[in-house]
């Protein structure tokens, strides 16, 4: 960017060029030629090697950008592993490994539970889940937060939540898996000892609830002991003493299925047929249904259904090969079951699901062997696969998602790794309306971190981009008109000697570093802005009328002073002026402000327009960066200006023109080519601005032109979020895929402005 | 290794801090004795807010250990977890708790999970400007302002103090909320408890430090906004926050942290890589057993946060076999 000024310069005054060369020719005849060619070819040499350099950097930052960002766009890999054969029978009602994928735990339908080496398949260890009487198992269901703690249903009604561990014991070296009792056996017993049909766990946030379905469907128990604050330190799990418990009955419903989810106002009792009922768990043991839908409506009958992580969104498998991802959605008041979105997957009955623990990844097993894993946020499908050999029952992800646990109708189990790291991204989810879980409608939302783990992340550029853009746009507002009119003045009307004063002046306004300026905006200008709203709008419709009022005046002045002031000193007469203009906005602002706004001009923005009014704005931007690119624009377009030959202007006034036709019709359309490419230049400073606006503004990623609210920024958002996100992750590489575009945009910008420019110098090349 | 241990350890914390009472929190902690042969290098990186503690600390084990160099950087909670698995620190400074995917690549390497150890105790205070009336705040309507997601269970979004229940001429403002940057822990924090997990509005302001926060809240009439308690100033009033429970309300102040009545109550905490069962290395154990001294804690209250009851401390020393 940095040789466009000098470039202008020649091109603009071929004459000057020209001259300096003949000067230098003849110079040059007097030294030897043998030097002269030397240092003709050093100079050569420095030039070229730096020109190369400077373009091979840009290229160099362009392909570093390019290489981090390829990645992304990589699917899953698997690695298949052997099957270990004929180590289980039947059916399972629990298939999971642990953290690591070293050990596997498979309960089956009897409640036997046995411990797999996932290394070689060998048999660590095997015990039997019984209830404390002995009774047989009726059901299984995981922890909807995926803390690994499970509940277990008996026959005699008794619940139990219980978990696993593989780790050794303390004081043993080697591996002993084994089941435990974190709340010692403590049980949930249903009222009339009927088996238990159905359960649900829930833990998180000081919180443990339990659902329990009677064998009739129809009585629920639900029972939940927490911290009476949310997550305050006190807590009393399981004693009983600040707990929730519940006996529901539904006469008219039939309950197969129950969930638990994080939000712990709802409860999911899903029929056999694929009627899910949406129950509301009130205050003060209140109880209603909220909601009935259908969640299987094309299909012949529902196959599974899975909390996908973070324990919000239902995800419901089908007979007719799809998956539907369900969850409660507000609407005015009341709240529904929503279908936010359908995976239509196999063209047969989906059998198994199985969810990760974190991220929003899940694997569905088809009647046929098929397997697809898919990511619901960006909806992508990181996996396919079907397979020839003995049919697979079962799968099962592991909790970092980094393996499969495969299980054969042979009985045969198998670990496959799965290298699956950027699922959460697709390129549809960065730039169009996604619907994130708990929003009202889908939206264009940043937002990336969150102190959980089961966060859903959220990549959408758009609003960033649209922060740039209008950052960029108000700075420009602001900073366009100011420097090429400042630019127009200085260069054509001022006399040479003020103008050798002032230019060198607003170019060192440059040398202000921007945390300087961002600084200032913030702490100062913000909250000055702020008090004194209603006095700055006020000095803005009062200036430029106060020049007008005292360019008129200077005409009328007397011949003796008028033609001093016409000598390009205008300037000095006119800063009292413009001085006192503001004075008066600022005494007149109050009483007006009382007598027409009910006595605040931006509550009154805020009631009539509904334009919030933010410290921290738009506006506020606009004044900082205005003022920052306001050096890069001025010096050049100054520069464009002047150079225009003086014989041109001359030649004009002598035909009659006044200084003002001579400057809007010969001037300025000379200039015009350099004036371009200041603006161009001032544009992509604002467009990669980033300490300014971090420190103006609230770092809001907002889609509002308000000019009275804040945004955020591509480069700003760099500049917060790099500094926390772990290396190589989906989040680091998004950022890395923003700098890119911040680069596209300047490199567009330039572009333009470059092929525009070239045309406007054809077009004035007669001049 | 078993992915209980996240849980476990949040619920040891319920379960230890479950008897406390206010009399017990007075209970006297035991000075500081000094050992010989401690000296060498320490180094703690992570949130600023533990970073302020540490450096006292730091300030004190040096008179104490004049042979001894401590190093600490500031660089926010989510940069300890990768520092400690990296050893490029001794010490891992948090002012939350470490995540699931942090603990388990931190486990992957070493084969047992980091070991935490609180230092003190902090609350998240709701602050207003020093003129707003505001009596009290509920906990949905934490929520219904701060959050776009509205987990907490309140009917819709607060946008201006009248459907805060506040007279004219306050009825008439929008209200303006400030929050912390998402590299900090008190971010995440406030996420956690006060929006239930769910997620900041777009147009809460970002602020990136404490102490800008504050000030900003300081010089905007209609502002809120949260901070740890060891930022208030007299330019901002704490506003009590206010939860039901059985159909009773409580009232509670920042002050009530330490019976575990205020919501937004969280530790400081140490993450140090300690083999399942092993012992620290001499260095890290005097400079741990000094934050956990009577010294230490009366740092931790002439810096503005909470002292740790002494049950918690116990507790903490009996865990890393520190007599």
């Amino acid at each position: 960017m940095a040789s466009h000024p000098t470039q202008e310069k020649n091109s603009s005054n071929p004459d000057a060029v020209s001259r300096k060369q003949v000067r230098n020719q003849t110079e040059q005849q007097l030294r030897p030629a043998a030097r002269r060619r030397f240092w003709d070819r050093v100079v050569r040499i420095v030039v070229s090697i730096g020109g190369l350099g400077t373009i091979s950097a840009i290229l160099l930052i362009f392909f570093y950008l390019v290489y981090e960002v390829l990645p992304l766009f990589r699917g899953a890999d698997m690695t298949e592993g052997e099957f270990f054969p004929e180590l289980s029978e039947g059916s399972a009602r629990l298939l999971e490994t642990d953290t690591a994928a070293e050990v596997a735990l498979r309960i089956d339908e009897e409640g036997r539970a046995e411990f797999y080496d996932l290394s070689n398949g060998e048999l660590l260890a095997a015990e039997s889940l019984t209830s404390n009487n002995g009774a047989q198992l009726t059901t299984i269901a995981e922890d909807s937060a995926g803390s690994g703690l499970f509940a277990a249903g008996f026959a005699d009604g008794e619940a139990l939540i219980a978990s696993w561990n593989a780790a050794p014991e303390p004081g043993a070296d080697a591996v002993s898996p084994r089941l435990e009792f974190p709340f010692d056996r403590q049980p949930y017993q249903l009222p009339e000892n009927e088996p238990v049909r159905a359960l649900a766990l829930r833990t998180g946030q000081g919180r443990v609830g339990i659902a329990v379905v009677g064998a009739n469907g129809r009585s629920v128990l639900f029972e939940e002991y927490a911290n009476a604050a949310t997550a305050g330190l006190v807590a009393a799990p399981l004693t009983g003493a600040s707990g929730d418990r519940r006996e529901l009955a539904f006469d008219a419903l039939s309950a197969d299925r129950i969930l638990l989810p994080q939000d712990p106002r709802w409860m999911f009792l899903i029929s056999g047929s694929g009627e899910l009922n949406l129950v509301e768990l009130g205050p003060e043991g209140q109880t209603r249904i909220a909601d009935t839908v259908s969640l299987a409506p094309d299909a012949e009958r529902l196959t599974d259904v899975r909390l996908l992580a973070g324990g919000m969104s239902l995800l419901a498998a089908d007979s007719g090969g799809g998956i539907g991802q369900w969850f409660v959605v507000r609407e005015g008041d009341s709240s529904r079951m929503q279908e936010v979105r359908r995976f239509a997957l196999f063209d047969n009955a989906i059998t198994t699901i199985d969810v990760e623990q974190d991220r929003r990844n899940f694997i569905a097993l088809g009647e046929e062997g098929e397997l697809a894993l898919i990511n619901t946020t960006a909806e992508t499908e990181s996996l396919r696969r079907s397979f020839d050999g003995p049919a697979i029952q079962d799968v099962a992800l592991a909790p970092a998602g980094d393996m499969l646990l495969l299980e054969n109708e042979q009985g045969g189990l198998a670990l496959w790794r799965l290298d699956n790291p950027y699922a959460e991204f697709s390129l549809s989810a960065l730039w169009t309306e996604t619907w994130y879980e708990s929003y009202p409608e889908p939206a264009l939302v940043w937002q990336t971190t969150a102190a959980d783990d089961a966060f859903e992340p959220k990549y959408s550029l758009a609003p960033l981009t649209f922060g740039t853009l209008k950052a960029a746009l108000y700075a420009m507002l602001f900073a366009a008109p100011l420097a090429v009119c400042a630019a127009v003045f200085t260069g054509y009307f001022m006399s040479r000697a003020l103008r050798r004063q002032v230019k060198p002046l607003i170019e060192l306004m440059e040398a202000l570093p921007t945390v300087v300026i961002g600084f200032l905006a913030g702490l100062w200008l913000a909250p000055l802005v702020d008090a004194n709203l209603g006095a700055l709008t006020l000095a803005v419709l009062l200036l430029p009328a106060s020049v007008l009022v005292a360019s008129a005046a200077m005409m009328r002045l007397p011949e003796q002073f008028g033609a001093l002031l016409r000598e390009g000193w205008q300037l000095g007469a006119l800063i009292p002026v413009l001085v006192l203009a503001c004075w008066l906005a600022w005494l007149l602002a109050p009483p007006l402000e009382s007598l027409f706004f009910d006595g605040s001009f931006r509550d009154w923005l805020s009631l009539r327009f509904g334009l919030d009014y933010v410290s921290r704005n738009a506006m506020i931007v606009g004044i900082a960066m205005g003022f920052a690119v306001i050096p890069a624009i001025y010096s050049i377009a100054d520069d464009a200006i002047f150079t225009v030959p003086r014989h041109l202007s001359y030649g004009a006034l002598a035909l009659g023109a006044t200084s003002w036709q001579t400057m809007v019709w010969l001037i300025f359309p000379a200039a015009a080519p350099g004036v371009l490419s200041a603006l161009m230049i001032g544009f992509g400073r604002a467009l990669g601005e980033t300490m300014i606006v971090l420190m103006a503004t609230g770092n809001t990623p907002i889609m509002d032109m308000n000019l009275f609210e804040g945004m955020r920024t591509l480069a700003a958002n760099l500049a917060i979020e790099i500094p926390e996100s772990e290396v190589g992750s989906t989040h680091y590489r998004i950022l890395f895929l923003a700098s890119l575009v911040l680069l596209l945009f300047t490199f567009l910008i330039n572009s333009i402005a470059e092929l525009v420019r070239q045309r406007l110098r054809k077009r004035y090349r007669m001049i | 290794m078993n992915y209980l241990v996240s849980f476990c350890s949040l619920y040891l914390f319920f379960l230890v801090a479950a008897p406390l009472s206010a009399a017990e929190a007075e209970v006297e902690l035991p000075e500081y004795q000094a050992v010989s042969g401690v000296s060498g290098t320490l180094s703690a990186t992570g949130s600023d807010t533990v970073a302020n503690l540490t450096t006292l600390w730091a300030e004190e084990f040096k008179r104490i250990y004049p042979n001894v160099n401590i190093q600490i950087q500031a660089t926010g909670s989510s940069a300890a977890p990768t520092a400690l698995s990296e050893i490029t620190a001794n010490i891992g400074l948090m002012s939350r708790n470490m995540r699931r995917t942090e603990i388990r690549s931190f486990t992957a390497r070493y084969g047992y999970p980091p070991t935490p150890i609180p230092v003190a105790l902090d609350a998240l205070a709701i602050l207003v400007h020093r003129d707003n009336p505001l009596p009290r705040i509920e906990l949905a309507e934490i929520d219904a302002i701060f959050s776009s997601t509205l987990r907490c269970g309140a009917e819709g979004r607060m946008e201006n103090w009248r459907q805060m229940g506040l007279p004219e001429p306050w009825g008439g403002r929008g209200i303006l909320a400030f929050g912390r940057n998402s590299v900090s822990g008190t971010y995440g924090f406030f996420k956690e408890t006060a929006l239930c997990r769910g997620d900041f509005h777009a147009e809460v302001n970002e602020q990136s430090g404490s102490g800008s926060l504050v000030q900003a809240i300081g010089s905007t009439l209609h502002g809120i906004g949260y901070a740890s308690i060891a930022f208030g100033t007299s330019s901002v009033r704490i506003v009590p926050v206010s939860w039901r429970h059985d159909g009773m309300e409580r009232i509670t102040t920042p002050a009530q942290a330490v019976t575990g009545e205020y919501p937004f109550t969280r530790y400081l905490l140490f993450y140090v890589n300690r083999p399942a069962g092993g012992s620290l290395p001499p260095l890290e154990r005097e400079f741990i057993r000094m934050v956990l001294s009577r010294e230490g804690q009366e740092i931790v209250s002439r810096s503005g946060y909470i002292p740790l009851p002494a049950a918690i401390v116990n507790e903490s020393l009996t865990a890393l076999s520190i007599p």
